[in-house]
């Protein structure tokens, strides 16, 4: 008897612990990883990039919810190229911080130049990967700022869409460490752990790689945030996130792979939202390793790989197989039909026999659990370069080994930065990118001039038609081999309607206004 | 006392700066830290310069006084992945690993060590035997199937108690559970094993036929002499128990210290697994230390002195 009421009792309390927390206008989610900073100027991480689009603001905003650009007014209400390389920004005026300060024109040079200046190194790669070609920020007047590019610049309003763009507080961040009127290192450190910016949310908590709370901000600009509240708690084991989704200590999970997706199905409360995401899983080989510098051999190890066979073990025939470098995000630019990428081992065995393989192994590198699937499709790609008579070690090894002059071949991603192919393709593959600063990777004065063509030419037509000569290059002398884009998961409490949206880089939680509905059905 | 505790501390000063030398050694032999905090494709300048920024561009010796110079003068170095004093990282997780470690302690010894007096005293009887069967079992089973197991009845199926997390004291019993079964199995086994020895020696049977209770008989006859084994025993598990609480944080998400530090293994996040090293080193010398105080608290012919 006595044993009986412990029981109930502890069950009363568990129930009320466990369903306590949550309110009506309060959302928890359960996520896989936790930032260790957060400072959208200086993140280019996956992790990082979930976090940013409900605190900040780029100056030119997007319809998420679409999957080619549409652009809308951000920061800025109205834009307008006034030259091949300037382009002038009005600037809204009610645009409100969230420590309470005014936003100025002084802050949206600051974010900018912050950038293209910098004076804090990690900055540094920032400007090489994505504002290359921003020269100069300039304040017109209080409410003008005008953006100027060193060459012609086609891609203005995508590169002020971008994360890395989003507009920060100048004296807020000057003011955190030293001198209130001195930018030092130790500011931007400081920032990257109390960040604050113009966003539907302010970030009330954060503890870096543990957990982040959002708290709506009162004196938005625009449409207010749905939520009251929104807590981020990372429960880094798969399973110990799923039981939380069930046992309702959590609303949302991230990162449920396809194995898994029925043990959420199957429940009543419960289900799942997805999204094909604009990211390649990729396999990358070291063109300048003399063992791999044989365009044939890299060609026939592509051709070798039934990406669709993988597609239906690993991913459930969810992922989707590219035929080129290639996503619908690109609008315009979006060429599946240049067929880069094919299967064709016949002819892989004719390509191997005419490059003179002679059975040496090549060593294949990859992490243990970096991606998803990664070392069940790397002893699958075995099976299969196997099939055509290639011999290949899998060498399993947490650190990066792109800059490794032994490394043959290993797997990575590409996702998509912005919806471009600069950048996506282009961070790692245009010719001052990140392969080809690392060495692995050797473009020649051909595809040099076919990237300046593409790059910077304001013809659309001119752009499209140069990718489509990379993609030519590409596929004669292979650096790279998309092998799919993955299917990835969120589990939901059923009341809870939200799902990723097609407009977003890769991994974006976004809970603002008509984003997100809680009570749904 | 005092000559005790000070030869005491002299020698836990030596082994915490072998520890500390040691580990400092070996995170740089490992290799850079450089490839996790940086993003891949950095070109060679930008790459010098930030390995200048983090302070690693300097030679290991030099690298080792500062540290040590830091160190004295109380100042722990920030953490490379989170730019903080990895003192203010430590404190955010610290309290919840301790408590962890208390909880499953206390469990530990009161009921560990009652069920080995039992099981002594209950030798040859159904209810001695099933309660060894049991212990063997908790002894068996590796901590973190039975914590999974636990999740499973019950937060999985019952919903009764939370999975993830410390932030309420009903998010502490299973993983007190999960982490005291292999400890309170292992020290029941002890306990009877040294109750036994006692039960037979000769000062047993004269207190006995002194007429003494029997519990003045068990306990202050019996097991204060069967305890110096057993309180050993519990000093020896301690660093067992620190490992065990990694892999139990793991499975409830606790984000506690060995989370922390086998996340800043992996991205060799020296500061912070240099501090982790010292502050995990300080709890078990300070422990031992405490087990030997303990010795001379039930046996009154060991002395400090």
């Amino acid at each position: 008897m006595e044993k009986m009421m412990r029981r109930s009792l502890l069950a009363a309390a568990a129930a009320v612990m466990i369903g306590g927390g949550a309110g009506a206008q309060e959302l928890r989610v359960g996520v896989q990883n936790m930032a260790p900073f957060l400072d959208p100027g200086r993140d280019f991480s996956n992790v990082g990039s979930q976090f940013y689009v409900n605190a900040f603001d780029p100056m030119i905003g997007k319809d998420h919810t679409r999957i080619e650009s549409a652009w809308l007014p951000g920061i800025a209400t109205a834009w307008k190229q006034v030259s091949p390389t300037v382009m002038e920004l009005t600037l809204r005026d009610d645009v409100v911080f969230h420590n309470g300060e005014k936003m100025t024109a002084e802050d949206v040079v600051f974010s900018i130049e912050r950038i293209i200046n910098p004076t804090f190194p990690p900055y540094n790669v920032r400007k090489r990967d994505t504002l290359p070609n921003i020269a100069a920020v300039e304040m017109v007047d209080a409410r003008t700022v005008r953006v100027i590019a060193a060459k012609p610049e086609p891609l203005f309003e995508t590169l002020l869409n971008t994360q890395q763009t989003m507009i920060v507080p100048k004296k807020y961040i000057a003011g955190l460490t030293g001198d209130p009127n001195q930018l030092e290192n130790t500011d931007y450190e400081a920032f990257a752990l109390k960040p604050v910016g113009t966003g539907a949310y302010r970030i009330a908590e954060f503890i870096p790689n543990q957990r982040l709370v959002y708290v709506r901000h009162d004196a938005y600009w625009g449409p207010k945030a749905p939520l009251a509240k929104v807590t981020i708690t990372r429960i880094p084991e798969l399973s110990s996130r799923i039981t939380a989704l069930k046992n309702g200590e959590v609303d949302i999970i991230t990162n449920v792979p396809p194995d898994q997706l029925s043990v959420l199905e199957g429940d009543a409360k419960l289900k799942v939202e997805g999204m094909v995401t604009p990211i390649f899983h990729v396999i990358i080989f070291n063109t300048q390793n003399p063992k791999m510098a044989n365009p044939k051999l890299r060609q026939a190890l592509s051709l070798a790989i039934d990406r669709k066979t993988l597609n239906e073990a690993l991913w459930g025939g969810r992922a989707v197989v590219p035929s080129s470098h290639t996503y619908p995000q690109f609008g315009a630019l979006y060429m599946p039909e240049l067929n880069t990428f094919e299967y064709n081992p016949a002819k892989a065995r004719q390509l191997l026999k005419e490059a003179g393989y002679d059975g040496f192994p090549i060593r294949f590198d990859t992490g243990a659990a970096y991606y998803t699937n990664a070392l069940l499709a790397a002893q699958a790609i075995q099976e299969m370069w196997a099939e055509v008579g290639v011999k290949m070690q899998i060498n399993v090894a947490e650190p990066w080994t792109g800059q490794d002059p032994t490394m043959m071949a290993r797997n990575w991603s590409n996702p998509l930065y912005f919806p471009d192919p600069v950048g996506s393709f282009g961070i790692m593959w245009a010719p001052t990118g990140n392969s080809a600063t690392e060495g692995r990777f050797k473009p020649d004065a051909a595809y040099e001039a076919m990237w300046e063509r593409f790059r910077f030419s304001t013809d659309l037509a001119e752009r499209k038609k140069a990718y489509a000569e990379l993609m030519g290059w590409i596929k004669e002398n292979p650096p790279v081999l998309p092998l799919y884009q993955p299917y990835e998961s969120y589990g939901l409490r059923r009341g809870v309607a939200w799902k990723p949206l097609p407009g977003h880089i890769p991994y974006v939680l976004d809970f603002r206004a008509g984003k997100l509905v809680l009570g749904a059905n | 006392m005092a000559g005790f505790l000070l030869r005491k501390a002299g020698r836990m000063a030596i082994t915490l700066w072998v520890i500390a030398t040691v580990v400092f050694a070996a995170t740089r032999l490992t290799g850079t830290p450089i490839d996790f905090l940086m993003p891949e494709g950095l070109d060679a300048a930008s790459r010098a310069e930030m390995i200048a920024y983090w302070g690693l561009d300097r030679p290991v010796w030099d690298q080792y006084v500062a540290y040590w110079s830091a160190l004295l003068r109380g100042d722990f170095g920030l953490g490379f992945m989170e730019r903080r004093p990895v003192s203010t990282i430590f404190a955010e997780r610290l309290g919840q690993s301790a408590t962890l470690l208390g909880t499953t302690l206390l469990v530990t010894i009161g009921v560990g060590v009652p069920l080995g007096v039992l099981t002594a005293m209950w030798r040859g009887r159904a209810l001695g035997s099933a309660v060894l069967l049991v212990a063997f079992l908790g002894y068996a089973i590796p901590n973190f199937v039975f914590a999974i197991l636990l999740l499973l009845v019950f937060s999985f199926l019952l919903h009764w108690l939370p999975s993830a997390g410390s932030a309420t004291p009903l998010h502490y019993i299973m993983p007190t559970l999960a982490l005291s079964a292999y400890f309170v199995a292992a020290l029941v086994r002890y306990t009877r094993n040294a109750m036994l020895d006692v039960l037979g020696q000769d000062y047993m049977r004269t207190a006995w036929a002194k007429g003494l209770a029997p519990h003045v008989v068990m306990l202050k006859h019996g097991l204060r002499n069967a305890l110096i084994p057993v309180i050993t025993v519990i000093g020896l598990q301690m660093t067992t128990l620190v490992s065990g609480a990694v892999v139990i944080e793991t499975v409830f998400s606790w984000n506690g210290v060995g989370d922390l530090l086998v996340g800043a293994t992996l991205r060799r996040d020296y500061p912070v697994l240099q501090f982790g090293v010292l502050v995990v080193a300080c709890a078990v010398v300070v422990v031992n230390t405490l087990v030997d105080l303990a010795y001379a608290a039930v046996d009154p012919r060991v002395r400090l002195a």
